[in-house]
């Protein structure tokens, strides 16, 4: 019983062992998503599902629930963007590290994917502050790769505020980012 | 111009934010074409109204969020980096000097230490990734200060670690100058006993490191390095740990990470534990014996593959392949196989294990790996102590679980190989008084055995974690032979010399500890238990704990939160933990996972799930059934158990069969097993009591004889037992006899201070004056007894109390009577695991009395026909309950004017009513005295 959720799924500050489990193996899945992207095409909710499925087969995490399960997956996924974004900026551009195999376009959409995603956790953060709800439903629906139907499902609420609630989120975003 | 007025007045303390997003919220149910038109005369501000325009044109078009987040991340994720020239800058105290390896996770430079006159050469590993979240940073420290604190002579140490100017994250490691084990065995041309000699003292560093509970995960000659003068030193030990995710990519894209090398669970994505080094060093062991990585499955014997490859390119190329295939054929080909088992609990225990068994194969002696291992170390003990074994083996069999127990905890707490055979043969030395051929009447009982064993320890050449292992081992077996005050002496005893000799985050204090509290859980000590295994868990988390520790200690959790009853999917929570600790570290050892199983009946029957609970009963006996054979208290015990979770899922009949089968069992097994006797008869009565009242005064006869004998007549089980004989009469009509019960039955239960009993008592007292009439003082009783029983076991008692406190307080005003009562109560009902069990039966007419009373007969109907119909075939014709639902069914059919049907249904009650005498049973003289008219 590491952690718990309120009734909006907001995650409780005495989890962190918990989230930080769901953060390093999200980590590895979407690591081994990446890396055999060639083959296949790449799926949120499939790298989500799965961390779920294992959550639940193998029992080593104890969700009380699976809406808290989704809010902890939601955040792990967006630390992770970010994470791999500044990693991406330091080594292409300030870092003592340089990419010698990239062309420089390609360089360039490397840089400006990672400042992208930077931005969005930025706005993201923005929203959150204006508008705590519809920045949760965009972890649950962009982040954790959820229907608005289940997402609706997870925050207990009506679909059609939920539908709301995104129609708004993905506007103020879109707006932000350009 | 008035409207944004308008916005503002309807919510005047709102933010600017919120306002937006009204406007938003209400822009776009505008028609498009209207839409700015709308914002012209509902928007003053200008830069408002320019925001507003923007979403609703960023809410038509396409955007960053329509691409999924993990195609997102692709576009910046894992490429092919390599290094800048980085020879000569300084990284900490060190110059970096030359490249000497890299990899996609890190490159490795030499770099050497200036100033002074002596200069000092190290390694300096730079990791590709960042460490940007706190999180990644914590795990970085933490690790970091674990690695330094591993020093060990065939380790390379950590001597620094941290992020550099440039913000790499690096690690500075001790420089070693040698070159891969396979690489030296080969030029050096050993032969099998030195090769073996380099791989046990590979073990030896790798157990030093598991101690510290740091695994290597990647174990491969290239980390394993030989220096000049022979000695062997193992680098990046718990680095893959650092890099995990990277290193993980890498097996996919760049194959720098050897997949032959990776144990199943590694390539699986399974969890990784010291079974994953104990992989890598069969790997290890297997390339150094035959020149080859193991492929395939299953893995091929190294014998074979020698044979098979040219001599050139086998290790050993000087020497005779057919006497090596001789050397490695048989006990060596084991030692590798079993080193390698694809599950992990199937390898050995530990790295020192595997140590231990090459050792003894130098040493002539038998493994301990062998196809039939258990039965292989039997017969080799019997063999060599003819005669007083043969005697003795009732003796043996009885001690040798435990036996067993010690030897393998010996090997899993990584204790050195001395230690498992100091233990080895302190335990064997127990049986010495039965090895003279002492005729069979005068053997030693176990007791003697024991107790002797216990005095002479002290005297014993054993180190204290065995001396521990010990004491909880004679504790155990104390326990067995049901010497709880004895045993839980030893057991404080063991704890005392480990907190002493050990320190309090040792493995083995942890395990002594969990001990206390399980022996004073068994005595059903709470006040005791519960401290202990709440300060277990706590050091548990902090400093992990040994497999066969935390599954027990989880066992006992959920026992006690079973026990305590205040929070039920805790005690799920913990059964299920205990389960998945039996699979990751046992595997498929039956009796441990039926307990497992049988525990996890017991936390899912606390939160109503029956059937789930009589699932995983079925599986805990089937297991007992395999393991114990069918007639022992194992087998007995998850039968009654099934039984009684049956029972509550509505499976009246099979659950009451199942406790008859136990009880027959129960009665064989005899002896120490009087306890669940006791607790199987008050199941028959329950059973026998839903299934028909009428015959079950024998079976609650018995029940209350033996709990007298067991606990006494003054205890709080002898007054559950009365409190059944108040039901008892209750049910068969004899409301006087039932009060008198319940009298006594409530003097020994308020003398307990056990709530939930008090409950219990207070909802009979409740249902009798109901049956009298007096509403008021029920809706009182009630509403504390559903109170003090809160979620505890067996939930359909709270369930029946709700119900009743919603009739007693139908039309009544009073504080008692919440004004939802009926709501929460059909809701509990209608929501629970067990809706349609026979249990629920009482509580279903209940709720359909307040039905039919404030007129729903549509929906008193619906309930009591589902109720009926799952009650038929469990409950006899006659049992007073049905008959009383089918009378309220009638009553709910006549009027919901379905008159034809409740004519029918008046007419049998009536019939079978008279015949069985119950015309005057007070459930029935309310609904089966006349039919009520009803008109179409």
């Amino acid at each position: 019983m590491a952690a718990t959720t309120d009734s909006t799924g907001t995650v409780a500050g005495s989890a962190d062992a918990l989230f930080d489990a769901v953060y390093e193996r999200l980590k590895v899945m979407a690591g081994r998503q990446l890396a055999k992207r060639e083959r296949g095409t790449l799926d949120t909710t499939a790298v989500v599902h799965e961390l779920y499925l294992r959550c639940k087969t193998q029992r080593e995490l104890n969700f009380s629930h699976p809406a808290q399960f989704y809010a902890y997956a939601a955040r792990a996924m967006r630390h992770l963007l970010s994470d791999h974004a500044r990693d991406r900026l330091r080594q292409c551009a300030g870092g003592d590290w340089q990419r010698l195999t990239l062309t420089g376009a390609e360089q360039h959409l490397v840089i400006e994917s990672a400042e992208q995603a930077l931005a969005l956790d930025d706005t993201l953060r923005l929203l959150e502050q204006e508008d705590e709800r519809a920045a949760r439903v965009v972890e649950l629906r962009y982040f954790a790769g959820l229907s608005l139907e289940q997402v609706a499902e997870t925050l207990g609420l009506n679909r059609s505020t939920i539908d709301r609630d995104w129609r708004f989120a993905r506007a103020y975003l879109h707006k932000a980012l350009g | 111009m008035r409207s944004e007025n308008d916005l503002a007045e309807r919510s005047p303390a709102a933010s600017p934010a919120r306002r937006l997003r009204e406007a938003f919220d209400a822009l776009i149910d505008v028609p498009f074409a209207e839409r700015s038109a709308w914002l012209e005369s509902n928007i003053a501000d200008d830069a408002q109204r320019a925001e507003l325009a923007k979403l609703v044109e960023a809410d038509d078009a396409r955007g960053y969020l329509d691409t999924p987040v993990m195609e997102r991340a692709a576009k910046f994720a894992a490429d092919d980096l390599v290094t800048a020239t980085l020879l000569g800058t300084k990284i900490g105290a060190f110059r970096l000097v030359a490249e000497i390896g890299r990899g996609g996770m890190a490159a490795v430079f030499l770099a050497e230490r200036e100033g002074n006159d002596v200069k000092q050469r190290v390694a300096v590993k730079l990791l590709r990734r960042g460490l940007y979240s706190e999180l990644e940073q914590r795990l970085f420290l933490r690790e970091r200060q674990l690695l330094a604190s591993l020093d060990h002579p065939n380790i390379a140490r950590l001597i620094d670690a941290g992020v550099s100017e440039g913000r790499i994250p690096y690690l500075v490691m001790e420089y070693v100058d040698g070159v891969p084990i396979t690489d030296y065995a080969d030029a050096a041309q050993l032969d099998i006993r030195a090769r073996l000699r380099l791989v046990i003292d590979v073990c030896h560093a790798v157990e030093a490191a598991h101690r510290l509970l740091i695994v290597h995960r990647d174990i491969k000659p290239s980390n394993i390095l030989v220096s000049r003068d022979g000695q062997v030193k193992l680098l990046d030990f718990g680095i893959a740990k650092l890099v995990e995710d990277d290193a993980r990519l890498a097996t996919a894209t760049r194959g720098i990470f050897t997949p032959e090398y990776a144990a199943p669970e590694q390539l699986g994505g399974g969890s990784i534990t010291t079974a994953t080094d104990v992989f890598g060093l069969g790997v290890l062991l297997y390339e150094l014996l035959s020149g080859h990585r193991p492929r395939g499955t299953p893995i091929r014997k190294p014998s074979s593959i020698v044979a098979d490859v040219p001599l050139s390119s086998a290790p050993i190329a000087r020497g005779s392949a057919m006497r090596f295939k001789r050397q490695l054929r048989g006990d060596l080909d084991n030692v590798v196989l079993k080193a390698l088992a694809e599950e992990p609990n199937r390898r050995y225990a530990s790295a020192s294990a595997l140590a231990d068994d090459l050792e003894r194969y130098l040493a002539g002696h038998p493994v301990a790996a062998h196809p039939a291992s258990t039965w292989y170390r039997t017969t080799k003990f019997v063999r060599r102590h003819r005669g007083g074994v043969v005697v003795a083996a009732a003796a043996i069999i009885a001690v040798a679980a435990s036996m067993g127990l010690v030897i393998w905890q010996a090997r899993v707490a990584h204790a050195e190989a001395k230690r498992a055979s100091a233990v080895r043969d302190f335990v064997e030395s127990i049986f010495a008084p039965l090895s003279n051929g002492t005729p069979e009447n005068k053997q030693p009982r176990i007791s003697e055995l024991l107790a002797s064993a216990t005095d002479r320890m002290d005297k014993a050449d054993l180190d204290a974690a065995a001396r521990v292992d010990l004491l909880q081992m004679f504790a155990r077996l104390n326990e067995k032979i049901a010497e709880p005050i004895k045993a839980q002496a030893l057991a404080d005893q063991a704890y005392d010399v480990a907190q002493r000799e050990l320190g309090p985050n040792d493995a083995n204090t942890l395990d002594a500890l969990v001990s206390r509290g399980l022996i004073a859980l068994h005595r059903d000590d709470f006040d005791t238990a519960a401290p202990l295994l709440e300060e277990a868990e706590r050091r548990s988390r902090q400093v992990g704990g040994v497999g066969s520790s935390l599954i027990r200690l989880y066992d006992g959790l959920a026992v006690l939160a079973d026990a305590k009853g205040d929070d039920p999917r805790k005690a799920v929570d913990y059964a299920r933990a205990a389960l998945a600790q039996r699979l990751a570290t046992r595997g498929d050892d039956k009796a441990s996972l039926g307990t497992g199983y049988n525990n996890l009946g017991y936390g899912l029957e606390s939160l109503g799930d029956f059937a789930g609970a009589a699932d995983a009963y079925r599986a805990a006996h089937d297991l007992a059934a395999a393991t114990s054979g069918i007639d022992s208290a194992e087998t007995a015990v998850t039968l009654s158990n099934l039984g009684a979770a049956e029972m509550l899922a509505g499976h009246l009949r099979s659950g009451r069969g199942d406790l008859l089968r136990a009880k027959a069992l129960l009665a064989n097994v005899g002896g120490k097993q009087r306890s669940i006797q006791v607790a199987n008869a008050q199941q028959i009565c329950t059973a026998q009591m839903a299934i028909n009242p009428l015959h079950a005064e024998e079976a609650c006869a018995a029940d209350l004889r033996m709990t007298a004998d067991e606990d006494g007549d003054t205890s709080g089980d002898y007054g559950l037992a009365l409190r059944r004989q108040s039901l008892l009469a209750l049910e068969r009509g004899d409301i006087d006899a039932s009060r008198k019960f319940l009298a006594q039955a409530a003097a020994r239960i308020d003398a307990t201070s056990n709530a939930v009993w008090q409950g219990r008592v207070d909802i009979t007292q409740a249902e009798l004056q109901l049956l009298g009439g007096q509403s008021k003082d029920a809706a009182h009783l009630l509403r504390r007894g559903v109170q003090r029983i809160g979620g505890s076991y067996p939930p359909h008692l709270r369930n029946y109390g709700l119900a009743l406190l919603a009739l007693a307080c139908e039309g009544v005003v009073s504080d008692d009577c919440p004004a939802d009562a009926f709501t929460v109560a059909a809701h509990e009902i209608d929501t629970a695991a067990y809706r349609g069990s026979a249990v629920l039966l009482p509580a279903q007419t209940v709720l359909a009395r307040i039905d039919l009373q404030t007129g729903r007969s549509g929906a008193a109907v619906a309930r009591l026909e589902f109720a009926t119909t799952q009650a038929m075939g469990e409950m006899d014709a006659d049992a007073p309950r049905l008959l009383e639902a089918q009378g309220w069914l009638a009553r709910a059919h006549a009027a919901n004017h379905q008159c034809a049907v409740a004519a029918q249904e008046f007419a049998t009650i009536k019939q079978i009513a008279a015949t069985e005498g119950l015309t005057l049973h007070p459930f029935l003289v309310s609904v089966a005295g006349a039919a009520p008219s009803c008109a179409r």
